[in-house]
Protein backbone atom coordinates (compact mmCIF):
# COMPACT_ATOMS: atom_id res chain seq x y z
CA UNK A 1 0.00 0.00 0.00
CA UNK A 2 2.95 2.48 0.26
CA UNK A 3 2.42 3.53 -3.07
CA UNK A 4 -0.77 4.39 -3.26
CA UNK A 5 -0.91 8.41 -2.37
CA UNK A 6 1.84 8.37 -5.11
CA UNK A 7 -1.72 8.13 -7.43
CA UNK A 8 -2.80 11.12 -5.62
CA UNK A 9 -5.37 12.82 -7.94
CA UNK A 10 -8.85 12.14 -7.93
CA UNK A 11 -8.77 11.13 -11.54
CA UNK A 12 -6.78 8.22 -10.83
CA UNK A 13 -7.97 7.36 -7.48
CA UNK A 14 -11.81 7.11 -8.91
CA UNK A 15 -10.37 4.96 -11.86
CA UNK A 16 -8.56 2.61 -9.01
CA UNK A 17 -11.87 2.26 -7.48
CA UNK A 18 -13.63 1.41 -10.41
CA UNK A 19 -10.93 -1.03 -11.85
CA UNK A 20 -11.53 -2.21 -7.87
CA UNK A 21 -7.04 -2.16 -7.76
CA UNK A 22 -7.95 -0.80 -4.21
CA UNK A 23 -11.01 0.30 -2.27
CA UNK A 24 -11.83 3.95 -0.58
CA UNK A 25 -10.58 2.39 2.78
CA UNK A 26 -7.36 0.98 2.06
CA UNK A 27 -6.91 5.34 0.25
CA UNK A 28 -8.24 6.40 3.25
CA UNK A 29 -5.45 4.48 5.56
CA UNK A 30 -2.90 5.75 3.91
CA UNK A 31 -3.76 8.98 3.83
CA UNK A 32 -4.73 9.05 7.90
CA UNK A 33 -1.41 7.85 8.44
CA UNK A 34 0.72 9.99 6.43
CA UNK A 35 -1.44 12.65 8.66
CA UNK A 36 -0.47 10.91 11.59
CA UNK A 37 3.20 11.02 10.32
CA UNK A 38 2.80 14.76 9.53
CA UNK A 39 1.46 15.94 12.41
CA UNK A 40 4.46 18.35 12.50
CA UNK A 41 3.08 20.58 10.52
CA UNK A 42 -0.12 21.28 12.12
CA UNK A 43 -2.33 21.72 8.83
CA UNK A 44 -5.04 20.32 10.42
CA UNK A 45 -7.23 21.54 13.12
CA UNK A 46 -9.45 18.45 13.94
CA UNK A 47 -9.27 15.19 11.65
CA UNK A 48 -12.65 13.18 11.48
CA UNK A 49 -11.09 10.32 11.60
CA UNK A 50 -14.17 7.60 12.52
CA UNK A 51 -16.55 9.52 10.59
CA UNK A 52 -14.13 9.42 7.63
CA UNK A 53 -13.67 5.39 8.33
CA UNK A 54 -17.74 4.83 8.54
CA UNK A 55 -17.84 6.85 5.31
CA UNK A 56 -15.12 4.67 3.19
CA UNK A 57 -16.60 1.61 4.68
CA UNK A 58 -19.87 2.32 2.74
CA UNK A 59 -18.21 3.43 -0.41
CA UNK A 60 -16.19 0.37 -0.61
CA UNK A 61 -19.69 -1.83 -0.72
CA UNK A 62 -20.76 1.02 -3.59
CA UNK A 63 -17.43 -0.17 -5.78
CA UNK A 64 -17.39 -3.58 -4.82
CA UNK A 65 -20.96 -4.39 -5.65
CA UNK A 66 -20.30 -2.76 -9.29
CA UNK A 67 -23.02 0.39 -8.66
CA UNK A 68 -22.41 3.40 -10.52
CA UNK A 69 -20.81 6.76 -8.68
CA UNK A 70 -19.72 10.26 -8.75
CA UNK A 71 -16.15 10.49 -9.29
CA UNK A 72 -15.78 11.74 -6.12
CA UNK A 73 -17.06 8.78 -4.75
CA UNK A 74 -14.75 7.60 -1.43
CA UNK A 75 -12.18 10.51 -2.37
CA UNK A 76 -10.81 11.66 0.83
CA UNK A 77 -11.07 15.88 0.85
CA UNK A 78 -9.70 18.45 3.71
CA UNK A 79 -11.92 21.72 4.40
CA UNK A 80 -10.54 24.46 5.40
CA UNK A 81 -11.77 25.08 9.62
CA UNK A 82 -14.51 28.13 7.71
CA UNK A 83 -17.28 25.58 6.51
CA UNK A 84 -19.59 24.50 8.87
CA UNK A 85 -20.07 20.87 9.41
CA UNK A 86 -23.19 20.20 11.35
CA UNK A 87 -22.35 19.03 15.13
CA UNK A 88 -18.74 19.51 13.94
CA UNK A 89 -16.67 22.55 15.48
CA UNK A 90 -16.02 25.55 13.37
CA UNK A 91 -13.22 27.33 14.80
CA UNK A 92 -11.95 29.53 11.72
CA UNK A 93 -8.46 29.73 13.20
CA UNK A 94 -10.30 31.44 16.35
CA UNK A 95 -10.50 31.40 19.79
CA UNK A 96 -13.26 33.26 19.56
CA UNK A 97 -14.85 30.08 17.96
CA UNK A 98 -13.00 27.67 19.20
CA UNK A 99 -16.11 25.91 21.20
CA UNK A 100 -18.68 26.46 18.33
CA UNK A 101 -20.54 23.61 17.37
CA UNK A 102 -22.32 24.15 13.95
CA UNK A 103 -25.95 24.03 13.94
CA UNK A 104 -26.09 23.03 10.04
CA UNK A 105 -23.95 22.54 7.31
CA UNK A 106 -22.31 24.35 4.92
CA UNK A 107 -23.68 23.90 0.79
CA UNK A 108 -19.80 22.94 0.18
CA UNK A 109 -19.54 19.98 2.96
CA UNK A 110 -23.48 18.92 2.19
CA UNK A 111 -22.59 19.00 -1.15
CA UNK A 112 -18.84 16.82 -1.06
CA UNK A 113 -21.07 14.41 1.58
CA UNK A 114 -24.00 14.05 -1.48
CA UNK A 115 -21.17 13.48 -4.04
CA UNK A 116 -19.65 10.84 -2.02
CA UNK A 117 -16.53 12.40 -0.65
CA UNK A 118 -15.05 11.24 2.78
CA UNK A 119 -14.36 14.57 4.88
CA UNK A 120 -10.89 14.07 6.25
CA UNK A 121 -11.22 16.99 8.72
CA UNK A 122 -11.01 20.98 8.90
CA UNK A 123 -7.52 22.74 8.22
CA UNK A 124 -6.10 25.42 9.78
CA UNK A 125 -6.20 28.84 8.56
CA UNK A 126 -5.30 32.63 9.55
CA UNK A 127 -8.04 33.68 11.83
CA UNK A 128 -11.04 34.44 10.09
CA UNK A 129 -8.72 33.96 6.86
CA UNK A 130 -7.14 37.30 7.66
CA UNK A 131 -3.51 36.78 6.87
CA UNK A 132 -1.70 35.75 4.32
CA UNK A 133 1.30 33.04 6.02
CA UNK A 134 -1.34 30.79 8.10
CA UNK A 135 0.74 32.11 11.57
CA UNK A 136 -2.53 34.20 13.12
CA UNK A 137 -4.05 30.78 13.79
CA UNK A 138 -5.59 30.71 17.49
CA UNK A 139 -3.69 27.45 16.44
CA UNK A 140 -0.45 27.97 16.05
CA UNK A 141 0.86 28.03 12.59
CA UNK A 142 1.08 25.49 9.74
CA UNK A 143 4.46 24.47 8.17
CA UNK A 144 5.34 24.98 4.65
CA UNK A 145 5.48 20.97 3.53
CA UNK A 146 8.70 21.69 1.11
CA UNK A 147 10.57 23.48 3.86
CA UNK A 148 9.16 23.28 7.69
CA UNK A 149 10.80 26.81 8.43
CA UNK A 150 8.74 29.18 5.81
CA UNK A 151 5.08 29.73 5.68
CA UNK A 152 2.67 27.88 3.32
CA UNK A 153 0.73 30.97 2.51
CA UNK A 154 -2.38 31.93 3.47
CA UNK A 155 -5.30 32.19 4.87
CA UNK A 156 -5.68 28.72 3.40
CA UNK A 157 -2.41 27.37 4.43
CA UNK A 158 -3.23 24.63 6.50
CA UNK A 159 -5.40 23.47 2.84
CA UNK A 160 -2.45 24.15 0.77
CA UNK A 161 -0.33 22.18 2.94
CA UNK A 162 -2.82 19.11 3.44
CA UNK A 163 -2.78 18.85 -0.43
CA UNK A 164 1.29 19.37 -1.20
CA UNK A 165 2.03 16.77 2.09
CA UNK A 166 0.23 14.30 0.81
CA UNK A 167 -2.18 14.28 3.66
CA UNK A 168 -5.39 14.82 1.54
CA UNK A 169 -6.49 14.37 -2.32
CA UNK A 170 -7.68 17.89 -2.41
CA UNK A 171 -8.76 20.99 -0.16
CA UNK A 172 -11.55 23.35 -0.23
CA UNK A 173 -10.39 27.06 1.06
CA UNK A 174 -11.40 30.23 0.56
CA UNK A 175 -10.30 33.31 -1.40
CA UNK A 176 -10.94 37.10 -0.40
CA UNK A 177 -7.64 38.41 -1.79
CA UNK A 178 -5.63 35.63 -2.48
CA UNK A 179 -6.03 33.05 0.07
CA UNK A 180 -6.79 30.11 -2.40
CA UNK A 181 -3.60 31.14 -4.57
CA UNK A 182 -1.06 32.33 -3.01
CA UNK A 183 -0.65 29.02 -0.32
CA UNK A 184 -1.21 27.29 -3.36
CA UNK A 185 1.89 28.95 -5.18
CA UNK A 186 3.74 28.40 -1.71
CA UNK A 187 2.90 24.44 -1.29
CA UNK A 188 3.46 23.65 -5.00
CA UNK A 189 -0.43 22.99 -5.71
CA UNK A 190 -3.13 24.52 -7.79
CA UNK A 191 -5.89 26.81 -6.50
CA UNK A 192 -8.85 28.08 -8.39
CA UNK A 193 -11.04 30.89 -7.05
CA UNK A 194 -14.10 30.94 -8.95
CA UNK A 195 -16.26 33.51 -10.31
CA UNK A 196 -17.35 35.60 -7.30
CA UNK A 197 -20.80 33.75 -6.87
CA UNK A 198 -20.34 30.74 -8.67
CA UNK A 199 -20.57 28.59 -5.47
CA UNK A 200 -22.39 29.36 -2.66
CA UNK A 201 -21.26 30.89 0.46
CA UNK A 202 -23.80 29.26 2.68
CA UNK A 203 -22.53 28.12 5.79
CA UNK A 204 -19.27 29.55 5.10
CA UNK A 205 -18.02 32.09 7.80
CA UNK A 206 -17.82 35.25 6.31
CA UNK A 207 -14.90 37.99 6.76
CA UNK A 208 -15.53 40.62 3.35
CA UNK A 209 -18.79 39.26 2.11
CA UNK A 210 -18.49 41.06 -1.37
CA UNK A 211 -15.21 39.55 -2.09
CA UNK A 212 -15.65 36.08 -0.04
CA UNK A 213 -15.05 32.56 -2.62
CA UNK A 214 -14.74 29.54 -1.96
CA UNK A 215 -12.59 27.04 -4.47
CA UNK A 216 -10.52 24.06 -4.17
CA UNK A 217 -6.59 23.20 -4.09
CA UNK A 218 -5.28 20.14 -5.97
CA UNK A 219 -2.02 18.55 -7.57
CA UNK A 220 -3.61 19.18 -10.79
CA UNK A 221 -5.67 21.11 -13.32
CA UNK A 222 -8.17 18.60 -13.88
CA UNK A 223 -8.92 17.76 -10.34
CA UNK A 224 -9.79 21.58 -10.01
CA UNK A 225 -12.39 21.24 -13.06
CA UNK A 226 -13.89 18.34 -11.55
CA UNK A 227 -14.56 20.45 -7.90
CA UNK A 228 -15.71 23.33 -9.21
CA UNK A 229 -18.19 21.68 -11.68
CA UNK A 230 -19.14 19.60 -8.06
CA UNK A 231 -19.66 22.60 -5.90
CA UNK A 232 -21.03 25.57 -8.48
CA UNK A 233 -24.66 26.09 -9.40
CA UNK A 234 -27.19 28.12 -8.22
CA UNK A 235 -28.38 27.89 -4.13
CA UNK A 236 -31.13 30.09 -2.68
CA UNK A 237 -29.50 30.34 0.59
CA UNK A 238 -27.04 32.88 -0.52
CA UNK A 239 -28.44 36.15 -2.25
CA UNK A 240 -25.42 36.29 -4.32
CA UNK A 241 -25.03 32.81 -5.66
CA UNK A 242 -25.23 33.29 -9.20
CA UNK A 243 -28.39 31.95 -10.80
CA UNK A 244 -26.19 29.79 -13.15
CA UNK A 245 -26.08 25.87 -13.56
CA UNK A 246 -22.93 23.98 -12.66
CA UNK A 247 -19.81 24.21 -14.47
CA UNK A 248 -18.89 21.99 -16.95
CA UNK A 249 -15.24 22.67 -17.31
CA UNK A 250 -13.70 18.93 -16.48
CA UNK A 251 -15.78 17.57 -20.05
CA UNK A 252 -14.48 20.40 -21.62
CA UNK A 253 -11.02 19.35 -20.77
CA UNK A 254 -11.47 15.79 -21.83
CA UNK A 255 -12.50 16.91 -25.09
CA UNK A 256 -9.02 17.92 -25.88
CA UNK A 257 -10.39 19.79 -28.12
CA UNK A 258 -8.12 23.12 -28.14
CA UNK A 259 -4.88 24.23 -28.89
CA UNK A 260 -2.33 27.02 -28.01
CA UNK A 261 -3.37 29.16 -31.20
CA UNK A 262 -7.39 28.98 -29.64
CA UNK A 263 -5.72 31.72 -26.77
CA UNK A 264 -4.10 35.33 -26.84
CA UNK A 265 -2.52 35.55 -23.40
CA UNK A 266 -2.02 39.29 -21.92
CA UNK A 267 0.78 40.13 -20.00
CA UNK A 268 0.33 43.25 -17.81
CA UNK A 269 4.56 44.16 -18.06
CA UNK A 270 3.31 47.67 -16.87
CA UNK A 271 2.45 45.91 -13.21
CA UNK A 272 5.33 43.57 -13.12
CA UNK A 273 8.36 46.05 -13.42
CA UNK A 274 9.40 46.81 -9.58
CA UNK A 275 9.08 44.22 -6.73
CA UNK A 276 9.37 40.99 -8.26
CA UNK A 277 11.92 38.84 -6.52
CA UNK A 278 14.72 38.23 -9.32
CA UNK A 279 14.49 34.49 -9.26
CA UNK A 280 10.51 34.45 -9.81
CA UNK A 281 11.02 37.41 -12.43
CA UNK A 282 13.87 35.07 -14.33
CA UNK A 283 11.42 31.94 -14.30
CA UNK A 284 8.71 33.82 -15.37
CA UNK A 285 10.20 34.84 -18.51
CA UNK A 286 11.72 31.67 -19.10
CA UNK A 287 7.53 30.57 -19.05
CA UNK A 288 6.40 32.98 -21.07
CA UNK A 289 8.97 32.38 -24.08
CA UNK A 290 8.20 28.71 -23.59
CA UNK A 291 4.09 29.87 -24.40
CA UNK A 292 5.01 31.36 -27.35
CA UNK A 293 7.53 28.79 -28.24
CA UNK A 294 4.27 26.32 -28.05
CA UNK A 295 1.91 28.73 -30.20
CA UNK A 296 0.54 30.93 -27.77
CA UNK A 297 0.07 34.44 -28.36
CA UNK A 298 0.96 36.81 -25.71
CA UNK A 299 0.39 40.78 -25.38
CA UNK A 300 1.11 43.55 -23.53
CA UNK A 301 -1.70 44.69 -21.33
CA UNK A 302 -2.65 47.48 -19.18
CA UNK A 303 -3.94 47.34 -16.18
CA UNK A 304 -3.41 50.62 -14.79
CA UNK A 305 -5.14 51.03 -11.97
CA UNK A 306 -4.07 47.91 -10.51
CA UNK A 307 -1.07 49.39 -8.48
CA UNK A 308 -3.80 50.85 -6.11
CA UNK A 309 -5.19 47.16 -5.53
CA UNK A 310 -4.00 46.68 -1.82
CA UNK A 311 -5.28 50.28 -0.87
CA UNK A 312 -8.82 49.24 -2.22
CA UNK A 313 -8.71 45.89 -0.26
CA UNK A 314 -7.43 47.24 2.81
CA UNK A 315 -10.35 49.52 3.17
CA UNK A 316 -12.88 47.12 1.58
CA UNK A 317 -12.36 44.30 3.29
CA UNK A 318 -11.61 45.46 6.51
CA UNK A 319 -14.92 47.21 6.67
CA UNK A 320 -17.04 44.59 5.52
CA UNK A 321 -15.02 42.98 8.13
CA UNK A 322 -15.64 45.19 11.25
CA UNK A 323 -19.74 45.12 10.03
CA UNK A 324 -19.52 41.74 10.06
CA UNK A 325 -17.88 40.27 12.95
CA UNK A 326 -19.59 42.64 14.79
CA UNK A 327 -22.04 39.68 15.46
CA UNK A 328 -19.34 38.22 17.75
CA UNK A 329 -20.37 40.06 21.23
CA UNK A 330 -20.48 36.59 23.15
CA UNK A 331 -24.16 36.28 23.74
CA UNK A 332 -25.46 34.16 21.41
CA UNK A 333 -22.24 32.14 20.76
CA UNK A 334 -18.59 32.61 20.99
CA UNK A 335 -15.63 33.08 23.51
CA UNK A 336 -17.55 34.51 26.25
CA UNK A 337 -16.83 34.96 30.20
CA UNK A 338 -18.90 33.57 32.61
CA UNK A 339 -19.89 36.46 34.49
CA UNK A 340 -22.47 38.62 32.93
CA UNK A 341 -22.91 40.28 36.33
CA UNK A 342 -21.12 43.69 34.80
CA UNK A 343 -22.52 46.08 32.25
CA UNK A 344 -23.62 44.83 28.89
CA UNK A 345 -21.23 47.04 26.84
CA UNK A 346 -18.01 45.77 29.30
CA UNK A 347 -19.03 42.43 28.78
CA UNK A 348 -19.13 42.67 24.88
CA UNK A 349 -15.81 44.64 25.24
CA UNK A 350 -13.93 42.11 27.29
CA UNK A 351 -15.09 39.24 25.18
CA UNK A 352 -14.47 40.45 21.76
CA UNK A 353 -11.35 41.67 23.29
CA UNK A 354 -9.98 38.44 25.00
CA UNK A 355 -11.78 36.36 22.07
CA UNK A 356 -9.91 37.70 18.56
CA UNK A 357 -6.20 38.16 18.00
CA UNK A 358 -4.26 41.11 16.98
CA UNK A 359 -4.58 41.35 13.34
CA UNK A 360 -8.75 40.43 13.57
CA UNK A 361 -8.91 43.65 15.65
CA UNK A 362 -6.77 45.65 13.74
CA UNK A 363 -8.56 44.88 10.79
CA UNK A 364 -11.69 45.44 12.27
CA UNK A 365 -10.52 48.86 13.87
CA UNK A 366 -9.06 49.83 10.67
CA UNK A 367 -12.71 49.12 8.80
CA UNK A 368 -14.49 51.11 11.84
CA UNK A 369 -12.17 54.13 11.03
CA UNK A 370 -13.02 54.07 7.34
CA UNK A 371 -16.31 53.89 7.98
CA UNK A 372 -16.58 56.49 10.79
CA UNK A 373 -17.95 59.64 10.45
CA UNK A 374 -15.79 62.31 8.12
CA UNK A 375 -13.88 59.59 6.78
CA UNK A 376 -16.33 57.63 4.57
CA UNK A 377 -16.20 59.42 1.38
CA UNK A 378 -12.28 59.73 2.00
CA UNK A 379 -12.25 56.29 1.75
CA UNK A 380 -15.19 54.07 1.76
CA UNK A 381 -16.51 55.53 -1.37
CA UNK A 382 -13.09 56.41 -3.32
CA UNK A 383 -11.72 52.57 -2.67
CA UNK A 384 -15.27 51.63 -4.31
CA UNK A 385 -14.77 54.04 -7.12
CA UNK A 386 -11.28 52.59 -7.54
CA UNK A 387 -12.09 49.00 -7.44
CA UNK A 388 -14.65 49.74 -10.47
CA UNK A 389 -11.62 51.11 -12.30
CA UNK A 390 -9.38 48.31 -11.75
CA UNK A 391 -12.99 46.08 -13.26
CA UNK A 392 -12.80 48.39 -16.30
CA UNK A 393 -9.19 47.82 -16.95
CA UNK A 394 -9.78 44.39 -17.08
CA UNK A 395 -13.26 44.57 -19.20
CA UNK A 396 -11.03 46.73 -21.65
CA UNK A 397 -8.12 44.07 -22.12
CA UNK A 398 -10.14 41.31 -21.95
CA UNK A 399 -11.20 42.87 -25.72
CA UNK A 400 -7.78 41.84 -26.57
CA UNK A 401 -6.80 38.62 -24.73
CA UNK A 402 -8.42 35.31 -23.20
CA UNK A 403 -6.23 35.49 -20.01
CA UNK A 404 -3.48 37.55 -18.27
CA UNK A 405 -0.98 35.88 -17.09
CA UNK A 406 1.73 37.11 -13.72
CA UNK A 407 3.56 35.10 -11.61
CA UNK A 408 1.02 34.21 -8.29
CA UNK A 409 3.09 35.78 -5.71
CA UNK A 410 6.04 38.45 -5.62
CA UNK A 411 7.96 36.70 -3.32
CA UNK A 412 9.54 32.99 -2.41
CA UNK A 413 7.00 31.11 0.92
CA UNK A 414 9.01 33.40 3.60
CA UNK A 415 10.60 32.34 6.63
CA UNK A 416 7.85 31.76 10.01
CA UNK A 417 7.88 35.14 11.65
CA UNK A 418 9.55 37.01 8.98
CA UNK A 419 6.86 39.91 8.97
CA UNK A 420 6.24 39.62 12.48
CA UNK A 421 5.54 42.80 13.83
CA UNK A 422 5.36 44.43 10.34
CA UNK A 423 1.62 44.50 8.83
CA UNK A 424 1.64 46.48 5.71
CA UNK A 425 4.67 43.99 4.57
CA UNK A 426 2.67 41.22 4.56
CA UNK A 427 -0.39 42.79 2.92
CA UNK A 428 1.95 43.62 0.07
CA UNK A 429 2.30 39.93 -0.53
CA UNK A 430 -1.05 40.00 -2.28
CA UNK A 431 -0.53 42.88 -4.86
CA UNK A 432 -0.94 40.26 -7.64
CA UNK A 433 -4.11 38.00 -6.56
CA UNK A 434 -5.83 41.27 -4.61
CA UNK A 435 -7.09 42.63 -8.20
CA UNK A 436 -8.91 39.47 -9.47
CA UNK A 437 -10.79 39.37 -6.14
CA UNK A 438 -11.69 43.30 -6.70
CA UNK A 439 -12.80 42.49 -10.29
CA UNK A 440 -14.66 39.57 -9.22
CA UNK A 441 -13.31 37.42 -11.72
CA UNK A 442 -11.87 33.19 -11.65
CA UNK A 443 -8.13 33.02 -11.13
CA UNK A 444 -6.19 30.33 -10.71
CA UNK A 445 -2.42 29.50 -9.30
CA UNK A 446 -0.67 26.85 -11.25
CA UNK A 447 2.85 25.53 -10.14
CA UNK A 448 5.45 26.06 -12.78
CA UNK A 449 8.46 26.01 -11.83
CA UNK A 450 11.29 25.94 -8.02
CA UNK A 451 13.52 28.26 -7.12
CA UNK A 452 17.24 27.22 -6.97
CA UNK A 453 16.61 26.58 -3.03
CA UNK A 454 14.33 23.99 -4.42
CA UNK A 455 10.94 26.37 -2.92
CA UNK A 456 7.66 26.16 -5.71
CA UNK A 457 6.82 29.06 -7.55
CA UNK A 458 3.45 29.63 -8.90
CA UNK A 459 2.01 31.28 -12.02
CA UNK A 460 -1.36 33.07 -12.07
CA UNK A 461 -3.85 33.57 -15.16
CA UNK A 462 -7.03 35.09 -14.88
CA UNK A 463 -10.01 34.85 -17.04
CA UNK A 464 -13.07 36.64 -18.08
CA UNK A 465 -15.75 36.53 -15.43
CA UNK A 466 -17.74 33.18 -15.81
CA UNK A 467 -14.74 32.23 -18.01
CA UNK A 468 -13.24 29.34 -16.19
CA UNK A 469 -13.57 26.90 -19.10
CA UNK A 470 -11.06 28.93 -21.01
CA UNK A 471 -9.28 29.42 -17.70
CA UNK A 472 -9.23 25.74 -17.36
CA UNK A 473 -8.20 24.92 -20.56
CA UNK A 474 -4.89 27.29 -21.09
CA UNK A 475 -4.22 26.11 -17.49
CA UNK A 476 -3.54 22.28 -18.50
CA UNK A 477 -1.98 23.32 -21.50
CA UNK A 478 0.41 25.24 -19.27
CA UNK A 479 0.75 22.58 -16.66
CA UNK A 480 1.47 20.11 -19.48
CA UNK A 481 4.04 22.38 -21.07
CA UNK A 482 5.90 23.10 -17.49
CA UNK A 483 5.32 19.33 -16.47
CA UNK A 484 5.81 20.28 -12.80
CA UNK A 485 5.45 17.71 -10.63
CA UNK A 486 5.34 17.14 -7.06
CA UNK A 487 8.42 16.73 -5.96
CA UNK A 488 8.23 16.13 -2.59
CA UNK B 1 -0.41 60.57 8.88
CA UNK B 2 0.25 59.55 12.00
CA UNK B 3 -2.97 58.43 14.11
CA UNK B 4 -2.97 59.83 17.83
CA UNK B 5 -3.56 57.77 20.53
CA UNK B 6 -7.21 59.77 21.60
CA UNK B 7 -8.32 58.40 17.66
CA UNK B 8 -7.14 55.10 18.53
CA UNK B 9 -9.11 55.13 21.71
CA UNK B 10 -12.23 56.44 19.80
CA UNK B 11 -12.08 53.43 17.35
CA UNK B 12 -11.50 50.67 19.66
CA UNK B 13 -14.11 52.12 21.55
CA UNK B 14 -16.64 52.02 18.55
CA UNK B 15 -15.45 48.59 17.79
CA UNK B 16 -16.22 47.16 21.14
CA UNK B 17 -12.30 46.40 21.91
CA UNK B 18 -9.95 47.58 24.39
CA UNK B 19 -6.18 47.94 23.44
CA UNK B 20 -3.72 47.32 26.44
CA UNK B 21 -1.17 50.18 27.64
CA UNK B 22 1.80 48.54 26.75
CA UNK B 23 0.72 47.47 23.63
CA UNK B 24 -0.89 50.95 22.04
CA UNK B 25 2.18 52.59 20.80
CA UNK B 26 2.78 49.69 18.34
CA UNK B 27 -0.95 49.49 17.68
CA UNK B 28 -0.49 53.34 16.68
CA UNK B 29 2.72 52.71 14.41
CA UNK B 30 1.51 50.34 12.41
CA UNK B 31 -2.11 51.48 11.99
CA UNK B 32 -0.52 54.77 11.30
CA UNK B 33 1.82 53.13 8.55
CA UNK B 34 -1.35 51.10 7.22
CA UNK B 35 -3.72 54.53 6.81
CA UNK B 36 -0.29 56.46 4.56
CA UNK B 37 -0.34 53.37 2.63
CA UNK B 38 -4.01 53.69 2.12
CA UNK B 39 -3.80 57.41 1.39
CA UNK B 40 -2.34 56.34 -1.91
CA UNK B 41 -5.58 56.16 -3.30
CA UNK B 42 -5.55 59.72 -3.24
CA UNK B 43 -3.23 59.78 -6.35
CA UNK B 44 -5.81 57.39 -8.08
CA UNK B 45 -7.92 60.67 -9.24
CA UNK B 46 -12.03 60.98 -8.97
CA UNK B 47 -13.37 60.36 -12.16
CA UNK B 48 -16.99 59.57 -13.20
CA UNK B 49 -17.48 56.30 -12.31
CA UNK B 50 -21.19 54.51 -11.84
CA UNK B 51 -20.54 52.20 -8.67
CA UNK B 52 -24.03 51.18 -8.88
CA UNK B 53 -23.88 46.96 -9.15
CA UNK B 54 -26.08 45.10 -11.34
CA UNK B 55 -25.58 41.66 -11.34
CA UNK B 56 -28.39 40.25 -13.58
CA UNK B 57 -27.52 36.45 -12.11
CA UNK B 58 -28.78 36.98 -8.47
CA UNK B 59 -31.33 36.91 -7.19
CA UNK B 60 -33.63 36.78 -3.59
CA UNK B 61 -35.50 33.64 -2.79
CA UNK B 62 -39.23 34.30 -1.98
CA UNK B 63 -40.28 35.77 1.00
CA UNK B 64 -42.11 33.20 3.16
CA UNK B 65 -41.14 31.14 6.15
CA UNK B 66 -38.90 28.38 6.44
CA UNK B 67 -37.92 26.86 10.12
CA UNK B 68 -34.45 25.92 9.84
CA UNK B 69 -33.43 25.11 13.54
CA UNK B 70 -35.60 24.92 17.09
CA UNK B 71 -35.48 26.42 20.26
CA UNK B 72 -32.89 24.23 21.55
CA UNK B 73 -30.26 23.90 18.76
CA UNK B 74 -30.26 27.87 18.67
CA UNK B 75 -28.98 28.30 21.94
CA UNK B 76 -26.88 25.32 22.76
CA UNK B 77 -23.62 27.13 22.04
CA UNK B 78 -24.36 30.18 24.63
CA UNK B 79 -22.62 30.50 27.85
CA UNK B 80 -25.61 32.60 29.20
CA UNK B 81 -29.03 30.45 28.94
CA UNK B 82 -31.98 30.83 30.94
CA UNK B 83 -35.34 28.65 30.37
CA UNK B 84 -33.88 29.19 26.35
CA UNK B 85 -33.40 32.79 26.45
CA UNK B 86 -30.21 34.40 26.35
CA UNK B 87 -29.59 35.71 29.44
CA UNK B 88 -27.26 39.03 29.43
CA UNK B 89 -27.11 41.79 32.10
CA UNK B 90 -29.37 44.49 33.26
CA UNK B 91 -30.16 47.01 30.86
CA UNK B 92 -32.47 49.59 32.43
CA UNK B 93 -31.71 51.10 35.92
CA UNK B 94 -33.56 49.90 38.94
CA UNK B 95 -34.74 53.97 39.24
Amino acid sequence: MTNKSELLTIENIAEGFRNLDFTPSEILDTFLTNIEQLTEINAFIEVYQNEAKAKAHECDKIFKEGKSSDILSGIPISLKDIFLVKDKICTCGSKMLSNYVSNYDSMVSSRLAEKGAILLGKTNMDEFAMGSSTETSYFGPTLNPWDFSRVPGGSSGGSAASVAGKLAVASIGTDTGGSIRQPASFCGVVGLKPTYGRISRYGMIAFASSLDQAGPLTINVADSAILIDALSGFDDRDSTSLKLPPTNCYRALKDKKFTPGDFNIGVPYGLLKDGLDPEIENNFNILIDKLKSIGFSIKDVSLPNSKYAVAVYYIIAPSEASSNLSRYDGVRYGFSQKEPKQSLDDFYVKNRTEGFGDEVKRRIMLGTYALSSGYYDAYYLKAIKVKKMVENDFAAAFKDVDCILTPTSPELPFKLGEKKGNPLSMYLSDILTIPANLAQLPSISIPFALSASGLPIGAQLTSKRLDEESLLKVSSILENEVGFNNKL
Amino acid sequence: MKIKKEEVLKISSLSRLSIKDDEIDSFMENFSEIIEYINLLGSAGDPEVEIEEVVEEYSIRDDTKIVKLNVEEVVKNSNNVENNFFAVSKVIDDE
